[in-house]
């Protein structure tokens, strides 16, 4: 191929000739123009080889002027911003831009790997299936010998790479809304659009190039007395004016899903060499829209020949766009293979831009006089009859040789014509792009004279225009997209205006090819390539046949055909139509795949959107900024963040929380639990509901006290647990674990709604009301006394499992008296915002008593050691029974869950019991460890139970844990081990009750 | 009693953020917070919620209309958020034990939720557009009126909006995940440029 720029076009195109622009590509520095792709500023510096094929490394070229290109891949930008596999017909040039090319070592000219094109038919389809899988016995090590070459294998064959860096650029997300989108910036969307809007519609316009007008860029039709380009830029000019209307141009429709609900992609920089300050990259738009009208245009396919791959070989629309669009020709001696007329046009198209049309080669028996009459007007040479059996040329097309087609074999004859080129235009006919209404469902239909699967019928809200609905032509188009937006505007409800239907002059051209696909050679000798991308021969749908893959689901997957970034825009219709050759079936009996989102492909980063950086929410407490000033390791547990440990200088976590649990027990320790989940629970039969929710009785609790409920699933096993406070007759307040806040609300509110809708019940999540500090320690009380007003702290006054009202410094406050350590404590609640006042009042307070603020992994130690289940030991797999709580299931009421707890399964021998273990020498014993009979480390035995939670006790002064054992109780005493294979431990402990600090309580209840 | 910490407090600095405003052309986009001074929740019982808008309307002489209608006046905001459920904001800290008198247990119940939200105000002609990035509601005017109120979330947060005026909104945010939120919000606005202002009337 051997590009060159024109002067200018005729009619204005998408470039500024003015405007220079400087690239590179490859390492060497070439210009373009503004308004250029980086394909047709490619094509004009004579550049014709861009890239290597996917499998074989065969050089590849331009092959189109859009998305459908399976070719032209490069590697965009570099460092952090480098993007692999974009095509470069798609890339808006911009001052500065860095492109190479990809799959090619050490260059793109000499490339090492392009020895695989002696592989031959050794990488034909399933070459990986056959050659390295199978069984690993004996001899026969297929699966291990793929093992070793996989990597390679995998290198020699791929796309480019992404970058290992961190892209730099901001991605955002959109939500819209309208009454009609249409998709599609070109005659038909706009004058759907206009209509639309006109109408009184609230119309979103997608269009994904940079400029409106599509087909009428460039082109010498006339609207309404106007050059077509000048009706598309005034009708834009209108919809602009339209306050009802939004206009997005470089913006792809790239999915359509349910209650029509389309997702697109805007570049909103992608044409600058870097975003501006604080501008996204691209935006994801979800656009919801009443109705959809569909106006996507039609891909041009190329014919399958044997060396149908060589640079230089470009689809015959695509070279007219070029040359009308860019003023840009793709070579100096160009030949044109057809099977239909539209190529013909398009050749006089790029003649009356100066372009020297040799030959043109119709593989149809006949061809009419008009047809004659264009080619006899470019000074071109026609072969009625004939087809291309071969190319030559070594980086690119030198030559094609062309025969004797035989309608009826669909053989070529040996050639009897050798012609130079250096350009040669191929057109198969057109395929409309049906791919979004194909996404949703809707079964394609095959038209047997446009040959091409059109729409089926619309399982949504949508409507097709123009080529995409099969309606090819200007005049017919502009009357199929005004059909479109009336049915579209009625559908939902709005009076469509009416509109003066436009004067169209435009060439009327025939779309309706022979029903050729594949020209085939008696010897078969080269290449004949259906998906480029893929390196997919004829041969190989052929070999998918042969070898069974009949369906066209299974050909897809077989051969790759149709995958890839390109997704067989160019070779679906194609490889469908050898398949149904090989089956002797028709093409609509083998029917074809069903497109799938998106449309071309995506970056991570516009899925992302803004969740870079922290993937998901945070919740902070009220005193979370006191812990972080005050050195805390914070972790995430479920979204809160919580301080895990308070570390001295030097000090490890382990260190620390020992240090910290000590001070608790010897003293007095605050931790911050306003994590915990609150439920505010009113109404005259909030006690009701509370005596059904828990498993133990909740209809006598009186007021101004708390209880420890367990709470079941359905099934019977554990689902959570925590304290639940009277608070006055009709009042309660429910705390949940951290983790479980959520899902018990969810579980009560379905149950409230549901099951029990009659009940007077007001649920609400209160978690954030609500600021709480546990004090804890033998001093605790001591340090409340010292700041509490309003209610008396004295045993008798405020017992175990009290609640009552007061004030701390002028905050008002609940205080309940409750012990998840073991110790004397009590849980301070006051507004969420009055927080960190309670808190510094407490430290403040708590002052004489040397009183140590403690993170969860003391806190966890600290139930630990009094025997307390959490988490790890509510697993979802554990019941009342088996935790020692057994005593706390009701037999006297029914509750959630009541009746599956008592599944014979839930109470037999041998379940796995809540126990205690002390390491017996001295080994720190690790959570999720096995615990064993066995001391021998390598042949440990069954596992009898796991740790669920372990520690050391800085009260016991060993490692302890928590344990499912199974029959536990009645093990107490023995000695066992623990052992973790993943972390290569193996210890010995003895199992003891799992309450092993202050087992009567004296602490707790003073 | 004890001035309220917001979560945001702090975190709003005063002046301009993101893209350079035009000096001939100051941002359009302005930013404020506020704590509640009452803000409670009214749930009906199954069948008491005409009596429930009964008792709202005398206590706070406000009109509901139902549906999303969201009245205002100087001393009161009643924002639906659910069948026979109201968020209410009182601009008197002694709201909750008004409506405790007044909203009988026989009708319903009432649920202080001063210190669970904090609001945020954000106004301006591109008020919409920055919010429409993250929370899936159509903005526009005939969807979502003046004095109309919208629960929705935002990756996974969730909040309680409300149209204030024709380009400005108050959004009610959890307390806990207000810095997350604002997180979002200070990226989204950054775009368009925006101002953080003490008050937005």
């Amino acid at each position: 191929m051997s590009g060159y720029r024109i002067s200018s076009p005729d009619a204005e195109g998408r470039i500024n000739p003015t405007k220079l622009l400087n690239f590179t590509f490859n390492g060497r520095t070439y210009s373009g123009l503004e308004g250029d792709t980086l394909a047709s500023a490619l094509l004009a510096n004579g550049v014709g080889v861009l890239g290597r094929s996917f499998k074989y490394h065969r050089p590849r070229g331009i092959f189109s002027a859009g998305s459908e290109e399976p070719n032209a891949l490069v590697t965009l930008r570099q460092g952090g911003r480098s993007e692999p596999n974009v095509k470069a017909t798609e890339i808006e040039l911009f001052d500065g831009l860095i492109a190479k090319s990809q799959n090619c070592w050490p260059s793109l000219k000499f490339d090492l790997m392009a020895i695989n094109q002696l592989a031959g038919n050794a990488l034909s389809a399933g070459f990986y299936y056959k050659t390295f899988m199978g069984p690993n016995v004996f001899f026969n090590r297929t699966t291990e010998v793929w093992w070793q070459f996989e990597k390679i294998i995998r290198r020699a064959a791929g796309l480019g790479k992404a970058s290992l860096e961190a892209d730099p650029d901001i991605y955002e997300r959109m939500h819209a809304w309208c009454d009609v989108l249409v998709v599609g910036g070109g005659p038909a969307g706009l004058i759907a659009g206009e209509r639309a809007a006109d109408s009184g519609a609230k119309v979103i316009l997608c269009e994904q190039m940079a400029k409106t007008g599509g087909s009428l860029v460039g082109s010498k039709d006339i609207i309404d007395d106007m050059a077509g380009n000048e009706w598309a830029k005034a009708c834009i000019d209108r919809l602009r004016d339209h306050e009802n209307v939004r206009i997005l141009t470089r913006t792809t429709v790239q999915s359509y899903y349910d209650d029509n609900l389309l997702h697109a992609i805007e570049h909103v920089a992608d044409h600058k060499i870097k975003p501006d300050a604080f501008e996204p990259r691209q935006r994801s738009w979800k656009i919801r829209a009443k109705s959809v009208i569909i106006a996507t245009g039609a891909f041009e396919r190329p014919l399958v020949f044997s060396g149908n791959d060589r640079p230089g070989i470009m689809l015959a629309d695509a070279a007219r766009r070029y040359a009308v669009e860019y003023g840009v020709l793709p070579g100096k001696l160009i030949s044109i293979f057809t099977n239909n007329d539209t190529a013909y046009h398009a050749a006089r198209a790029m003649a009356d831009c100066g372009a020297n049309i040799k030959t043109i080669i119709d593989v149809r028996q006949q061809v009419s006089g008009e047809i004659r009459a264009v080619a006899a007007s470019m000074g071109a040479e026609l072969l009625v009859g004939d087809a291309i059996s071969r190319t030559s040329g070594l980086q690119k097309i030198s030559a094609i040789h062309v025969g004797h087609f035989n309608a009826d074999s669909k053989l070529v004859a040996p050639s009897t014509h050798r012609i130079e080129t250096d350009c040669l235009l191929v057109s198969g006919g057109w395929s409309p792009a049906i791919h979004l209404t194909s996404q949703f469902g809707g079964t394609p239909i095959w038209d047997k004279e446009l040959q091409a699967f059109l729409p089926g019928k619309p399982l949504q809200n949508w409507h097709g225009a123009g080529a995409m609905a099969g309606k090819f032509g200007l005049a017919n188009t502009l009357l199929s997209a005004n059909d479109a937006a009336k049915s579209a505007l009625k559908s939902i409800g709005i009076k469509p205006k009416k509109l003066k239907p436009p004067l169209v002059i435009s060439e009327d051209v025939s779309v309706q090819p022979a029903p050729i696909y594949e020209i085939r050679r008696k010897i078969k000798k080269g290449k004949s390539f259906v998906d480029l991308q893929h390196d997919v021969t004829s041969e190989d749908v052929r070999l998918a046949h042969r070898e069974g893959f009949i369906s066209v689901e299974h050909l897809k997957r077989y051969t790759t055909l149709g995958m890839a970034t390109d997704q067989g825009k160019t070779s679906n219709v194609t490889g469908l139509a050898i398949m149904a050759e090989a089956r002797g079936e028709a093409i609509e009996d083998v029917g074809t795949t069903r497109f799938r989102p998106p449309f071309t492909p995506v970056a991570l980063g516009a899925i992302a959107g803004e969740s870079y950086g922290d993937l998901k929410p945070y919740r902070l407490s009220p005193m979370n900024d006191w812990h972080i000033t005050r050195g805390a390791n914070m972790y995430a547990n479920g979204l809160w963040m919580r301080p895990e440990t308070y570390n001295r200088s030097g000090e490890t976590v382990e260190q620390a929380y020992i240090r910290e649990a000590g001070a608790v027990r010897k003293s007095v320790g605050l931790v911050d639990v306003s994590t915990l989940g609150k439920i505010d629970v009113q109404g005259p039969d909030a006690g009701e509901f509370l005596n059904r929710i828990y498993s133990n009785g909740f209809a006598k609790l009186p007021i101004g006290k708390a209880r420890y409920g367990l709470m079941l699933r359905e099934d019977g096993f554990l689902f959570d647990d925590g304290t639940t406070w009277r608070l006055e007759e009709n009042h309660y307040l429910m705390t949940t674990t951290t983790a479980n806040a959520g899902p018990v609300m969810e579980h009560l509110e379905y149950i409230l709604d549901v099951v029990w809708p009659e009940l007077k019940v007001s649920l609400v999540s209160v978690t954030d009301q609500w600021a709480g500090i546990a004090l804890a320690g033998p001093n605790s009380r001591k340090t409340l006394e010292a700041c509490v007003r309003g209610t008396d702290m004295g045993d008798k006054a405020f017992p175990f499992m009290g609640v009552r009202d007061g004030e701390i410094a002028d905050i008002p406050v609940k205080i309940a008296r409750l012990s998840f350590s073991g110790e004397m404590a009590f849980e301070v609640f006051c507004g969420a915002m009055h927080g960190q006042a309670l808190w510094d009042v407490l430290m403040e307070a708590g002052k004489a008593f040397d009183i140590t603020p403690y993170g969860l992994e003391a806190l966890s130690t600290l139930r630990i050691e009094k025997g307390h289940v959490a988490g790890p030991e509510l697993n979802g797999r554990t019941n009342a029974n088996d935790l020692g709580l057994g005593g706390m299931v009701s037999t006297k009421k029914p509750f959630i869950g009541s009746v599956l707890v008592r599944r014979e399964a839930l109470n037999e021998e041998g379940r796995e019991q809540l126990v205690g273990l002390r390491s017996l020498d001295g080994q720190k014993i690790s959570g999720g460890s096995h615990i064993v009979a066995s001391a021998d480390q390598v042949q440990p035995g069954e596992s009898l139970g796991h740790v669920t939670s372990a520690c050391f006790s800085p009260e016991l002064n060993c490692y302890i844990s928590l344990g499912l054992l199974k029959n536990g109780r009645a093990r107490i005493g023995e000695k066992l081990h623990v052992t973790s294979p993943v972390r290569g431990t193996h210890g010995a402990v003895e199992i003891v009750s799992p309450h092993m600090v202050d087992p009567d309580g004296r602490r707790m209840y003073g | 009693m004890v001035e309220k910490t917001s979560p945001l407090d702090g975190l709003l600095k005063s002046g301009h953020h993101g893209r350079p405003a035009n000096s001939d052309a100051p941002a359009d986009l302005k930013i404020s917070h506020r704590t509640c001074e009452s803000l409670v929740q009214v749930t009906a019982w199954p069948k008491t919620g005409k009596g429930i808008v009964t008792t709202l309307e005398k206590m706070t002489h406000l009109s509901l209309e139902g549906g999303n209608s969201s009245p205002a006046n100087e001393d009161f905001t009643i924002m639906p958020t659910g069948p026979g459920k109201y968020l209410i904001e009182a601009q008197s800290g002694d709201a909750i034990g008004q409506f405790q008198k007044k909203v009988l247990a026989e009708k319903g119940a009432v649920t202080d939720l001063t210190h669970a939200r904090v609001v945020i105000r954000i106004s301006g002609d591109q008020a919409m557009w920055v919010l429409a990035k993250g929370i899936a509601i159509d903005f526009s005017l005939q969807a979502f009126p003046v004095a109309t109120s919208r629960n929705s979330a935002h990756h996974q947060i969730g909040l309680t909006i409300r149209r204030v005026n024709e380009n400005a909104f108050d959004l009610f945010v959890f307390t806990s995940l207000a810095r997350s939120f604002w997180h979002w919000l200070d990226r989204a606005a950054k775009e368009v440029g925006y101002e953080i202002v003490r008050e937005i009337k």
